[in-house]
């Protein structure tokens, strides 16, 4: 089977660890990069290495596109303290946007793109090479809510945190799939469904250790939640729904509209996973076990 | 004399042209290159029209590259009823033969400035759609850029509504990464520029100079004059953009403010607005521009007159 060429953009919190060891164990992706947004660029590729992945790593925005006074820039809460020499090489040298771009142009219309985090490096790439739209296939977004949020009553942490980038993607005509809070929390597993799944890999295992020793009855690994109906999306329920994101300051900026009722009067822009499939995410989590 | 490595990036453009002509006249400049973008008319437009000004006035050697097409976030509204269909009023200069660089406006800039030993002046005069890229893409490449010698926003005027001026109202989003830069900004906004005008009898003294950059300014101004008389306040027609390049060459000329200076893109009544902080109590740590507030018109005219005898 030919692998899917796959790019990940992560803001490395806990939760993206055990994603990216989900989608480069599975098999079913040739990732040519890993794009970073904020500042564990170091870490990022520590984990490269330490995944046996020999794709760039590629250091991007530390902050959002615009509003940067006010907006939130603090991401990455690995609590991580990583052991282990890095190996940033000439290849880790790219900026997201050139990568991306040289990629996509290589893949001919194949690149797929999988993002953890804020959607600065994407919106940028776009807004750099407005001509490689066409050649992406599907940009997949952990971010946004059609209905709670969780930094603010309607706004989900990745949307807010770059409100403007998400819009810029969202109207890109690409082929976009949202999995927000929607799908992410059907996917929530109670410590005991995790209690054997342990990685050899010591990045992944310390953060799954966290999550094993949680207090809370349901466990929410959610950038691996999104990354398993990424993966599965045959086995998650989507619906196409046009999607507006509020990007001023204020009580909702960061809001993903999902015009459930048609108010909008437009065409569907967004794949919105309205429910993921616990089942296929524990399989899916096994993964990090190899 | 040393002379001051520049940058222009242009939305030509009636007064556009005129700045291109004033800075290629000025032996003060070393024009490293221009960069082109959409604003007073589409890219296509703009790209033609730079190429038809550096080619018809003999500085083919400039390499003039095209930048982005539209702002970041909001839809082009380019300006035909001010700058005519084409860009340059009424005004007609022979089709272009040279062909614009082979790298795009971000690439041209960020190559430029690496190679760069000395650091330049970018003399933005349209949207800053392509500087905003440029920072952003290239976040190293700030520490190459002496500083920003722009044309746009106001503090205390606006043109597209009360306190929002073109170039700002096309990207106010650009704008906002430009002046969030941490890199020193001149502003040559409406404040100056509106002081910056020509008379019907300054447009005949440049005639007068009977070159064929008198002739091509004349016809240039010839709509652009009417609609500044019929639509303005002032006795003649302003030419922006020029005051930019003038700023380079005649500082002395120029009366300024520091201040600091913040755009506003999340207002109702105030998106786009250079919002320009003088107060005295202000923390002047903060301050990132010198706002330009008033101008010897006398001598910038008399700078316009010596631009077109100079291209004999």
């Amino acid at each position: 089977m030919n692998k899917i060429p796959l790019i990940i953009d992560t803001d490395f919190t806990r939760d993206d660890i055990v994603a990216v060891a989900m989608a480069a164990n599975c098999g079913k992706y040739d990732i040519k990069a890993i794009s970073c947004y904020g500042e564990w660029f170091v870490e990022t590729v520590q984990l490269r290495d330490s995944l046996g992945l020999d794709c760039p790593v590629c250091w991007g925005a530390m902050k959002p596109l615009f509003r940067q006074e006010n907006g939130d820039d603090i991401y990455g809460n690995t609590d991580a303290d990583f052991d282990g020499k890095t190996s940033i090489s000439t290849k880790d040298e790219d900026y997201p946007w050139d990568r991306i771009y040289s990629e996509a142009v290589k893949a001919q219309g194949k690149l797929e793109i999988v993002t953890l985090g804020p959607v600065t490096n994407i919106a940028l790439t776009l807004l750099r090479y407005p001509q490689i739209k066409p050649l992406i296939k599907h940009i997949f977004c952990f971010a946004g809510s059609a209905y709670k949020g969780n930094i603010l009553p309607y706004s989900e942490y990745n949307a807010y945190s770059d409100p403007d980038a998400l819009k810029i993607v969202f109207d890109s005509g690409i082929a976009v799939t949202m999995c927000g809070l929607d799908g992410i929390e059907s996917c929530a597993v109670e410590t005991g469904e995790i209690k054997n799944i342990h990685s050899l890999n010591d990045m992944v295992e310390k953060s799954m250790q966290i999550y094993r020793r949680t207090n809370e009855a349901d466990v929410s690994i959610e950038s691996a939640a999104a990354m398993s109906c990424y993966i599965d999306s045959d086995a998650v329920q989507t619906k196409d729904f046009y999607v507006a994101v509020e990007t001023k300051i204020g009580i909702t900026r960061g809001q993903t509209i999902v015009d459930r009722l048609g108010k909008y009067k437009k065409a569907p822009n967004i794949r919105v996973v309205t429910a993921g499939n616990r089942k296929a995410f524990i399989e899916n989590l096994k993964n990090i076990e190899k | 004399m040393k002379k001051i490595p520049v940058i222009m990036d242009v939305d030509t453009g009636i007064d556009d042209a005129v700045a291109i002509l004033v800075a290629m006249a000025a032996p003060q400049l070393d024009i490293k290159g221009i960069t082109v973008v959409a604003g007073n008319q589409t890219l296509e437009k703009t790209l033609h029209n730079t190429l038809s000004v550096v080619e018809y006035f003999g500085r083919s050697d400039i390499p003039v590259a095209a930048g982005s097409s539209r702002p970041l976030v909001k839809e082009l509204q380019a300006d035909p009823a001010t700058h005519g269909e084409s860009g340059l009023g009424t005004a007609r200069l022979p089709q272009p033969t040279v062909k614009p660089h082979s790298m795009d406006a971000v690439s041209f800039l960020r190559e430029t400035l690496e190679k760069s030993e000395e650091k330049i002046t970018l003399v933005p005069v349209g949207p800053l759609t392509n500087i905003a890229l440029l920072i952003s893409c290239y976040p190293h490449i700030k520490e190459k850029i002496d500083r920003i010698v722009m044309m746009g926003g106001g503090a205390f005027e606006g043109n597209m509504n009360a306190v929002c001026e073109f170039n700002l109202f096309t990207d106010p989003e650009a704008a906002q990464i430009v002046f969030d830069s941490g890199i020193e900004i001149v502003m040559c906004g409406l404040d100056i520029t509106m002081k910056s005008y020509t008379t019907m009898e300054d447009i005949l003294r440049i005639k007068a100079t009977g070159t064929k950059a008198g002739d091509f300014c004349a016809e240039a101004f010839a709509l652009y004059y009417d609609r500044y008389v019929n639509n303005s306040r002032l006795p003649g027609c302003a030419v922006h953009d020029a005051v930019a390049v003038t700023y380079l060459l005649h500082p002395e000329w120029i009366k300024t403010e520091r201040a600091n200076v913040k755009v506003d893109i999340d207002g109702t009544e105030t998106y786009g607005q250079t919002v320009c902080d003088f107060r005295k109590g202000r923390d002047k740590s903060m301050d990132n521009a010198l706002v330009c507030l008033d101008i010897d018109r006398e001598k910038f005219i008399g700078l316009l007159e010596e631009t077109c005898k100079y291209y004999k």
